[in-house]
C-alpha cells in the first residue's frame, strides 16, 4: 500500500464536493472538465475499494477468537 | 463503685438489651448483599450494605430452605428479622427469617440517581458536547467481550465495508469489569475514527458496571465519538447518557458506525450521472455564447466535451439499463440537439462555407489593425493553411 492512496472517507468527501461544485454551475468550461475528470477518476477509485474490501481486524490486546480471525 | 464485667457478662448484657427491644424485632432490612458464605453447615452468611455501612447477616438452614433463590454478592434485597447478637464473638448481626429480592427503590437505584445527577450537573450529558458520527470511519474501535455475540453481531452487519477493526477487550461484567471497561475505552484513544461499546443482554446486575463513575469519564475523555448499546432497547445506563449516542443494540450501532454497502454504491452511480447532467447542463448555459466562442479554439474544446458526454451517456445507458436509462434519452436528445448547434457554429463548419480564420503571432485577427504591413500572416482555410504577408492596409472608422 503506497503512502499516497487516497482513503475511502477521502474520496467520497471529495466526489461529494466536487459534484456540488459541478451542480452548481458556476466554473468556466475549463474547470468543469478537470473536475468531470476527477470526479469519474474518483468514482472507479470508490468502487474499487468497495469491491475488493476485506475485513480487518486487529486487538489492542492480541487476544483474538479464533473465529474472528 | 465500678463493676468489673466479665467479657462474657457484658456481651450477655449487651444480647439482652438488644434482643428485648422490641424495636429491632420483626423489622425490614434494605441493602446489597456482599460476602456471601454458604456454610457447609447449611446457615448462609452475608453482609447487608449500603453506601456508607455494613451489617452482619445469617440465615439459618431451617429458615433458608424456603428461599427461592440463590443468594449472589452485588444483589439488592429485603430482609426480615431480628437483631441479635452472637455471644463469642460480641458480634452484633441481623437474623434474617425472611429475604426477598429488591427490585425497586434499592441502594443501587439511589446510588444510579445520585451518580447520574452529579455527571449531570458537571456537564457530562450535556446536549453541546455530543459529537456527530463520522459519515465514512477508516477505523472503528470496539469496546466489548471477545467472547460475546455482541461483538459478532458489530461484525456482521459492518460485513465487507472497508474498515479498519480495533478490538479493544474487556471484560463487561463481574468482579473488575468497571476497570476493565474503562481501561479499553482509554486504549483506544488516538487509534479510531469511532468508538462502539457494547455488550449484549443481561440482568441488570450484568450491566452494572456500565453504570460506574470510571466507565462514565472514560466515555466522557474519549478523543472520539462514541456510541454505545449496552443490553436490550429497555437497558438504560450511565454509559448510555454519556455516549455521543445511544444505539438500542449493539447491531443498530454497527449499522450506525458505517454506510450501507448497497446504498454507497448506487450512490456512486448517481453520482457519476449527476456529474455528467451538470456538465451538460453547464454547456446548455454556455451555449449561448457559442456565436462567440465559435471564433476562438474553445468551440472546438466544446466540441469534443459534447462528444465526450454522449459517450459516457451511452456508457451509463448500458450500465444502468431499464428504467434509469430511460431517463437518459431525453438527455441524449437534447445532446443531439447541441451537437447540431455547435456544428453550425464551429469553425470547420464555417471554413467549408469558404471562409478563412486569417492569424498573426499575436493571435486571431479581426481588424485591419490587427496585422501590421509587411508582416507575414496565416489563413486558415478548409483544408490547409497560406501563409501571406500584408502588402497594404485599409483602416475602417468604427460604425457604431
Amino acid at each position: 500500500m503506497s503512502e499516497r492512496e487516497v482513503g475511502l472517507e477521502e474520496a467520497l468527501d471529495d466526489l461529494e464536493r466536487i459534484v456540488a461544485k459541478l451542480e452548481e454551475g458556476k466554473l468556466s468550461l475549463e474547470e468543469s472538465l478537470v473536475l468531470f475528470e476527477k470526479g469519474t477518476m474518483l468514482v472507479r477509485l470508490c468502487q474499487g475499494k468497495l469491491e475488493k474490501a476485506q475485513k480487518r481486524i486487529e486487538s489492542l490486546t492480541g487476544e483474538l477468537p479464533s473465529d474472528l480471525g | 463503685m465500678t463493676q468489673v464485667f466479665t467479657v462474657t457478662e457484658l456481651n450477655e448484657r449487651i444480647r439482652d438489651r438488644l434482643e428485648n427491644d422490641p424495636r429491632l424485632h420483626d423489622l425490614w432490612a434494605q441493602g446489597e448483599i456482599s460476602n456471601v458464605v454458604n456454610h457447609r453447615s447449611g446457615h448462609r452468611y452475608f453482609t447487608l450494605k449500603d453506601r456508607d455501612s455494613q451489617l452482619s447477616c445469617v440465615l439459618f438452614k431451617n429458615q433458608g430452605s424456603s428461599l427461592g433463590f440463590e443468594l449472589e454478592n452485588g444483589q439488592n434485597i429485603l430482609v426480615f428479622g431480628d437483631v441479635g447478637v452472637y455471644r463469642p464473638q460480641g458480634r452484633v448481626q441481623l437474623v434474617a427469617r425472611g429475604i426477598k429480592r429488591d427490585k425497586g427503590l434499592g441502594f443501587r437505584h439511589l446510588q444510579f440517581e445520585a451518580l447520574k445527577k452529579k455527571l449531570d450537573l458537571e456537564g457530562l450529558f450535556a446536549v453541546e458536547r455530543k459529537r456527530a458520527l463520522p459519515k465514512y470511519p477508516s477505523r472503528i474501535g470496539i469496546v466489548t467481550s471477545p467472547q460475546g455475540a455482541a461483538l459478532r453481531d458489530v461484525l456482521r452487519i459492518i460485513g465487507a465495508y472497508p474498515v479498519q477493526i480495533i478490538l479493544s477487550p474487556a471484560q463487561v461484567q463481574g468482579e473488575g469489569a468497571e476497570e476493565s471497561i474503562a481501561l479499553a475505552v482509554r486504549a483506544l484513544c488516538g487509534r479510531a475514527d469511532v468508538v462502539i461499546v457494547c455488550r449484549g443482554g443481561g440482568s441488570v446486575e450484568d450491566l452494572w458496571c456500565f453504570n460506574s463513575e470510571v466507565v462514565a469519564r472514560a466515555i466522557f475523555e474519549c478523543d472520539s465519538p462514541v456510541i454505545s448499546a449496552i443490553g436490550h432497547e429497555t437497558d438504560v445506563t450511565i454509559a448510555d447518557f454519556v455516549a455521543d449516542v445511544r444505539a438500542p443494540t449493539p447491531t443498530a450501532a454497527a449499522k450506525m458506525a458505517v454506510p450501507e454497502m448497497e446504498e454507497l454504491k448506487s450512490w456512486l452511480k448517481q453520482v457519476e450521472i449527476r456529474m455528467v447532467r451538470a456538465l451538460w447542463s453547464d454547456l446548455e448555459r454556455k451555449g449561448e455564447r457559442l456565436e462567440y466562442l465559435s471564433r476562438s479554439i474553445s468551440a472546438r474544446k466544446m466540441y469534443s466535451l459534447a462528444a465526450e458526454a454522449r459517450q459516457r451517456l451511452d456508457f451509463l445507458g448500458e450500465r444502468l439499463g431499464g428504467a434509469a436509462a430511460g431517463k437518459l434519452e431525453g438527455l441524449m436528445g437534447r445532446l443531439d440537439l447541441a451537437e447540431g448547434r455547435l456544428e453550425a457554429v464551429s469553425p470547420q463548419a464555417t471554413l467549408s462555407r469558404g471562409y478563412a480564420l486569417a492569424r498573426s503571432r499575436r493571435g486571431l485577427l479581426l481588424r485591419s489593425e490587427d496585422a501590421e504591413p509587411g508582416e507575414v500572416v496565416e489563413l486558415i482555410l478548409a483544408k490547409g493553411r497560406l501563409l501571406c504577408r500584408v502588402l497594404g492596409r485599409e483602416d475602417e472608422e468604427e460604425s457604431h
